[in-house]
């Protein structure tokens, strides 16, 4: 079974190589994503919405500053992602349950200057 | 009949300014007591993560939130990702603020304003703005703002507005004593003095070293020796206690 870390970065890459698939599969059918917008994001199915239209944007960068995995459960980034409105600055926490992602909250973005 | 009892609610905790020193010291102490964490930074994004990441290793994986005091549209994001989130709160820790050492004959009003619109008027906002999530917690509802032996004392090290700012802190949490506690909503203050941190790394080393041989116990506080006031106050345990200020200062201020 992967660890959150393996998992976290499995996403990342799927994240920066725009393929859907494997981002999504990172994740849990039933995975509540909080901080892309104002209300949760809650299962693969919205994220699929969600993302297939955030993949077909240029750019999409992003780079993990930071990455700590805590207790076979947790992986909390410090990470910069790179869209069309420029590099913003977050800290995310993905919670991870039988190697997929259940739970991810994204802090309010900081554009970085 | 089972003599089965369901685990205690979870206390949902917001604390500001957690990216370092007090502020994250007090959210990894609230997460070794069992509270749900939101927990906020200004700047220092890695900190924060870092913070996170110690509050999980005590078994609670926090939210995180960028805040900045002094825009009020950044407070009121905030306070709606805890509604969003809980929908009640238990416990808020106002500990975020800023600390710029200038010479008061050198503070221009800018710098006045954003030292007292931050700290002062931030925590003000965010307590009044935290109301309704308070109100719609059941149980014991605390407020902790973090003050200063500045604010009571006057600055040694520190500046005039810093000073004013954190004097603002106690009056506004005392008024606030007084007007919650028909509710169960309990305000108190804590009040450092001299701790390492990162504003206090501001100090040079010989004005460090002045300052701590000043201190009756001869050295700064740790952070999580404020932490510990902070969450002892925050906790039931302190369920009667309102409106105190809780000196963690090394002795540098003993009231009669």
């Amino acid at each position: 079974m992967p660890d959150p870390a393996q998992v976290f970065l499995a996403q990342v890459d799927a994240f920066n190589a725009a393929d859907l698939e494997a981002f999504l599969a990172t994740y849990a059918d039933d995975a509540v994503v909080n901080g892309l917008g104002p209300d949760p994001v809650a299962g693969k199915e919205a994220l699929r919405a969600l993302y297939a239209e955030r993949f077909t944007q240029r750019p999409l960068r992003c780079e993990v500053s930071a990455l700590h995995e805590i207790g076979g459960r947790w992986a909390v980034a410090h990470e910069q992602v790179t869209g069309p409105a420029g590099t913003n600055e977050l800290v995310a926490v993905f919670e991870v349950a039988d190697g997929a992602i259940v739970r991810a909250d994204m802090s309010a973005r900081h554009p970085v200057a | 009949m089972s003599d089965r009892t369901d685990p205690p609610a979870p206390r949902r905790a917001l604390v500001t300014g957690a990216s370092s020193g007090i502020g994250a010291a007090t959210a990894v102490a609230l997460a070794a007591a069992g509270c749900e964490l939101l927990i906020t930074y200004a700047r220092d994004a890695e900190g924060a993560a870092a913070t996170a990441a110690a509050c999980a290793e005590r078994g609670a994986a926090p939210r995180v939130a960028r805040l900045d005091l002094r825009d009020p549209a950044s407070i009121d994001a905030v306070l709606e990702e805890a509604r969003a989130s809980w929908g009640e709160l238990h416990v808020l820790v106002n500990n975020g603020g800023i600390c710029p050492y200038t010479a008061a004959d050198e503070i221009t009003v800018d710098e006045w304003d954003a030292v007292n619109e931050t700290n002062a008027r931030g925590t003000f906002l965010m307590l009044r703005g935290a109301l309704p999530l308070l109100r719609a917690a059941s149980g014991d509802r605390s407020v902790v703002n973090v003050a200063s032996l500045a604010g009571q004392a006057g600055g040694v090290s520190t500046s005039v507005h810093y000073a004013a700012s954190k004097g603002a802190i106690l009056a506004l949490s005392r008024t606030y004593a007084r007007l919650l506690a028909a509710e169960g909503i309990r305000v108190n203050v804590v009040a450092p003095g001299p701790v390492e941190s990162g504003i206090t790394s501001q100090l040079g080393d010989a004005r460090h070293d002045d300052l701590a041989a000043a201190v009756p116990l001869r050295r700064f506080g740790r952070p999580e020796e404020a932490a510990s006031a902070i969450a002892l106050l925050a906790s039931p345990a302190a369920g009667f206690t309102t409106g105190a200020t809780y000196d963690v200062n090394g002795g540098l201020r003993i009231d009669a």
